[in-house]
């Protein structure tokens, strides 16, 4: 199929292109008697090498924003663009292709396969693109190096830590370099220590390998790991900080003003 | 309230209870129509239905033995059910019904699902009991002469008493579970089950290796020992380990082979890396793990049903081939001696003649002729000469399986007159056979011990005789149907000497065989033979008769042929149908695990569907792991089968069977066809579960 290689190509000429450009998009549920918007146009551009946290109050369409970005969900109205391309545009197969060359997924019950090793678990994005198995083997080190998960690799989902297995998470997320790193809710089943152990990774691994990361949460401490965090509120586009020359402390007090002020504060834990 | 929250629940869990349904439909039909046999005799001529009569105690006890099959695929298919609801019935709980309560939900559950079964079972089992009256003809070697649409009252009955007896214990099961089952473990289970041991995989790997050498021991322990009741080498206690190591090994080997898969696909590299291999050898792995003692079970019974099929064709097809040679004769009377000492010399009875005492006069039926055989012991100078083993020592052959226990090795090879045997072959109209004084004759009907008397005649064996040395003559060996020597459903010649009268004078009689040829029209020449069988019993109950005639039976070719379709009518019947029983629980078993197991792994594929793999490398991966999940049992069944029939088959072919490649290709397609069916059915209901949930997580999230 052509189409995959299109992206890839289209991808490395241009550099300078934002990695996700999102068009006035909307999403409606239900049917005509009673409809539901999750989302109410949202627009959002990310560049390449950022690292975006997603904020908002329950029920806000952060999580169906993050769907239809991800292609799981289809948007009513709007475009999606990653690296250029107009995901609604592509075929049933396409997208599968799409998926796994272009986006990483990191959830938040780390959604291990339970019958696969660390190991093969990190590996099967690589195994699913038909990578040979010699360079299979040399990048799941790698990456497994790179978010510290190197002495569980042979271990099942089932004998490690909820850090590690979210670490294992992350590092299939990351190991086909996707154009995108799609987080959603990341820490939201982790203590705090975890949690910190694996923001600092996803920001070593942010800044070293110049992986862009979309996250959705709704922990203060955990979005103020971010450049740059952008807040909805009924489906809109409510305000956005940009955390700047701030150090982390700093940036997490502006964040909780803004928490305080969006309100819907049930979903504060 | 709870008849509404019971009734929802079927409507809800549809997908779970239509598992149930089929089952207890399967089972429910097949029971009914096998019942019905007793009716479906009365289609049939009256010979045939008496000889069905005559093998009712074999039916009744199959019935039981069914019973019991169903009856566990029912609790299995239960079980499987229960299993998946667990948390809902914690959830009831939780929600403070009591737990009182929450059985009367299961029970008004089961209980509508099984009258709704039992409905469409009997009214399918109908149908099936008027195609089956077809099969059932063929197989008795009939015709329908005149169809209609019929209705067993007695096979309904025993099906309605098995099933709400099985439907008891089912729901007796139930409220146990849910009377022991922690509430805490209830909402928790689908949680619990996620999480799987993993063994070590060299150790499995040894494990596999371990089952594999049990079951080689057992294999060559009974080729080299074989059946109890048919070798000399082999004692019951020997058969039962063997059965035991058998059972043993494959359980042991299940228990490795889970380990021995990822073992040997990770080795084997690149395969294991690329595309979805890794995942399928994983899910295969596990699923093996979590369910390896019902594949070894699974794979046990569909031995027992290949052996039972084949076995039974196998007697069926000899029996129909030998139905020709045994009813050469319109009527044969076969008398034995006392037992008594076989060395004292006894002169031949003329049964005609103690017929005629009596007021029966053979001739008024047709022709007829005595023969007699004699024992070796005071006619040839060294019985060892005439002793099977020896024979076949001598000729440089092995002895046909079975025939260490068989007269012929025991006693030694019967010896006959040229005289009788003359008179035999005149009666049948054949030429008379020429003996010189030093020459004797083999006459054998079956095929397994003729190659030894081929041999025999070829290296001119020779034979000590009253000071003389007989050789074979050079048509040496008779085995046509000049070697037939009476008319009896199962009548065989397993090998008798034929020498010059002057030989066998002074010799011990063990048998006396007056054959008849009717000139007469046979029912009438029937009805005589019946009068003499009954006078020739009056003769064995005197003081005379007990001593010279103690055991005298009487058998008419019409008798022998009735008797012998209903025989092989009814093995056939009884072999196909308990293989086609088993079959089926099997294949329903593989199923049931089949469908569970993908509906327990849904979320697997939605993780790896959402990682971008298309579609169809997913149904791939499922149609690969249900593919090998069906065929591994079967291989190891069919593995002790061949072994198994191997031995087996000597046994048979003693008995002379020949079409053996028509009916097993026939057997083996019905077989494949109703197992692959299986297997499809159960591939397109997984992957409609798995297309559903990843068509739902795609627009419900």
């Amino acid at each position: 199929m052509p189409e995959s290689k299109h992206l890839s190509t289209s991808a490395a000429q241009r550099p300078d292109l934002p990695v996700l450009r999102v068009s006035n998009l909307e999403k409606s549920y239900g049917s005509k008697a009673s409809t539901t918007r999750a989302l109410a146009g949202v627009s959002l551009t990310v560049r390449r090498g950022e690292f975006v946290a997603i904020m908002g109050p329950s029920g806000s369409g952060k999580s169906t924003l993050l769907n239809c970005i991800a292609t799981i969900d289809m948007p009513t109205s709007g475009i999606v663009f990653v690296e250029g391309q107009d995901t609604s545009r592509l075929s049933q197969r396409g997208l599968a292709d799409f998926r796994r060359e272009k986006l990483g997924f990191i959830f938040q019950d780390s959604n291990l396969l339970d019958t696969l090793t660390a190991r093969e678990n990190i590996a099967l994005p690589l195994s699913i693109g038909h990578v040979p198995a010699a360079e299979i083997s040399a990048r799941v080190e790698a990456i497994a190096r790179g978010l510290g998960v190197r002495e569980v690799l042979e271990k099942h989902p089932y004998q490690m830590s909820g850090g590690q297995r979210q670490r294992v998470a992350a590092a299939r997320a990351l190991v086909g370099n996707p154009a995108l790193v799609l987080a959603d809710e990341p820490t939201g089943a982790l203590d705090s220590k975890n949690a910190q152990v694996l923001l600092e990774s996803l920001q070593s691994l942010n800044s070293v390998s110049d992986a862009t990361v979309l996250m959705v949460t709704h922990d203060e401490f955990a979005a103020s790991w971010c450049q740059r965090v952008v807040f909805i509120r009924d489906g809109r586009l409510y305000t956005e900080l940009v955390r700047g020359d701030m150090d982390r402390r700093q940036f997490f007090d502006r964040i909780m003003e803004v928490v305080a002020t969006i309100g819907g504060g049930a979903d504060a834990r | 309230m709870l008849a509404r929250i019971a009734l929802g629940n079927i409507r809800k869990s549809a997908r779970d209870y239509s598992v149930y349904f089929v089952t207890l439909v399967l089972g429910v039909s097949v029971f009914y129509a096998f019942n019905t046999i007793g009716v479906q005799t009365q289609f049939f001529q009256d010979d045939l239905r008496q000889a069905v009569r005559n093998f009712s105690f074999l039916v009744s006890g199959l019935t039981v033995a069914l019973a019991l099959v169903m009856g566990f695929l029912m609790v299995y298919a239960n079980n499987f059910l229960m299993r998946r609801r667990t948390k809902e019935l914690g959830l009831y709980q939780v929600l403070g019904m009591r737990r009182s309560q929450v059985s009367r939900i299961i029970l008004v559950e089961t209980l509508v699902v099984a009258m709704l079964s039992l409905a469409v079972g009997v009214a399918l089992g109908l149908l099936l009991s008027q195609l089956l009256l077809f099969l059932t003809a063929a197989m008795f070697r009939s015709s329908v002469t005149q169809f209609k649409f019929f209705f067993s009252g007695e096979a309904l009955a025993i099906t309605l008493a098995s099933f709400v007896l099985t439907f008891v214990l089912m729901a007796l099961l139930n409220l146990r579970t849910l009377r022991k089952a922690k509430l805490v473990e209830l909402m928790g289970s689908g949680r619990r089950s996620e999480e799987m041991r993993v063994r070590s995989l060299p150790l499995s790997a040894a494990l596999f290796a371990l089952g594999c050498a049990l079951v080689g021991v057992a294999y060559w322990r009974l080729v080299h020992q074989g059946f109890p009741a048919f070798s000399a080498n082999t004692t019951t206690l020997d058969f039962s380990l063997t059965t035991a190591l058998v059972v043993i090994g494959t359980f042991t080997l299940f228990y490795g082979l889970s380990g021995l898969f990822v073992l040997l696909a990770q080795r084997s590299g690149s395969f294991y890396w690329r595309g979805l291999n890794m995942f399928s050898v994983r899910q295969l792995s596990s699923q093996i793990n979590t369910n390896c003692v019902s594949m070894a079970a699974v794979s046990m019974v569909l031995f027992l049903a290949i052996t039972s099929v084949t076995g039974g064709m196998g007697i069926r097809s000899m029996l129909n081939h030998n139905s020709e040679m045994s009813t050469v004769f319109d009527a044969s009377v076969v008398g034995y001696r006392a037992p008594g000492n076989r060395n004292a010399p006894t002169a031949p009875l003329d049964i005609a003649e103690v017929l005629r005492e009596r007021g029966v006069d053979v001739s008024e039926a047709g022709r007829h002729s005595q023969l007699t055989f004699f024992v070796p012991q005071n006619l040839v100078d060294n019985v060892d000469d005439v002793l099977l083993s020896t024979i076949a020592s001598r000729v440089g052959m092995r002895l046909p399986g079975g025939f260490e226990n068989a007269n012929g090795n025991t006693l030694g090879l019967f010896v006959m007159s040229l005289g009788d045997y003359n008179n035999v072959r005149k009666l049948l109209g054949m030429p008379a056979v020429e003996l010189g004084a030093d020459e004797y004759l083999v006459t054998c009907t079956m095929p397994s011990v003729q190659r030894l008397y081929e041999g025999m005649v070829d290296q001119g064996y020779t034979i000590t005789m009253g000071g003389r040395v007989l050789r074979p003559a050079a048509k040496g060996l008779i085995s046509d149907r000049g070697a037939a020597f009476y008319t009896s459903p199962l009548s065989m010649n397993p090998g008798t000497l034929v020498v010059s009268d002057e030989l066998v004078s002074g010799g011990t009689a063990y048998q006396s065989i007056l054959n008849v040829m009717y000139d007469k029209p046979a029912e009438k020449a029937d009805a005589l033979m019946e009068r003499a069988g009954d006078a020739l019993d009056e003769y064995s109950q005197t003081e005379e008769g007990n001593e010279l005639l103690p055991i005298a039976m009487s058998q008419t070719a019409t008798e022998a042929r009735a008797g012998g379709n209903g025989l092989s009518g009814i093995i056939s019947y009884l072999a196909i149908y308990i293989g086609f029983v088993l079959v089926v629980s099997c294949a329903t078993i593989l199923a049931i695990q089949q469908l569970s197991g993908v509906s327990d792994s849904v979320a697997r594929y939605r993780t790896l569907s959402e990682l971008g793999c298309a579609d169809d490398a997913l149904y791939r991966s499922l149609r690969a792991q249900m593919a090998v999940s069906f065929v591994m049992p079967l291989l190891v069944g069919l593995a002790h089968s061949i072994c198994a029939l191997s031995v087996i088959i000597q046994l048979v072919e003693l008995l002379g069977l020949v079409d053996r490649a028509t009916s097993w290709a026939l057997i083996a397609g019905v077989f494949l066809v109703v197992y692959g069916g299986y297997l499809l059915v159960s591939y397109h209901t997984a992957c409609s579960v798995l297309r559903k949930s990843l068509s739902e997580a795609r627009h419900a999230l």
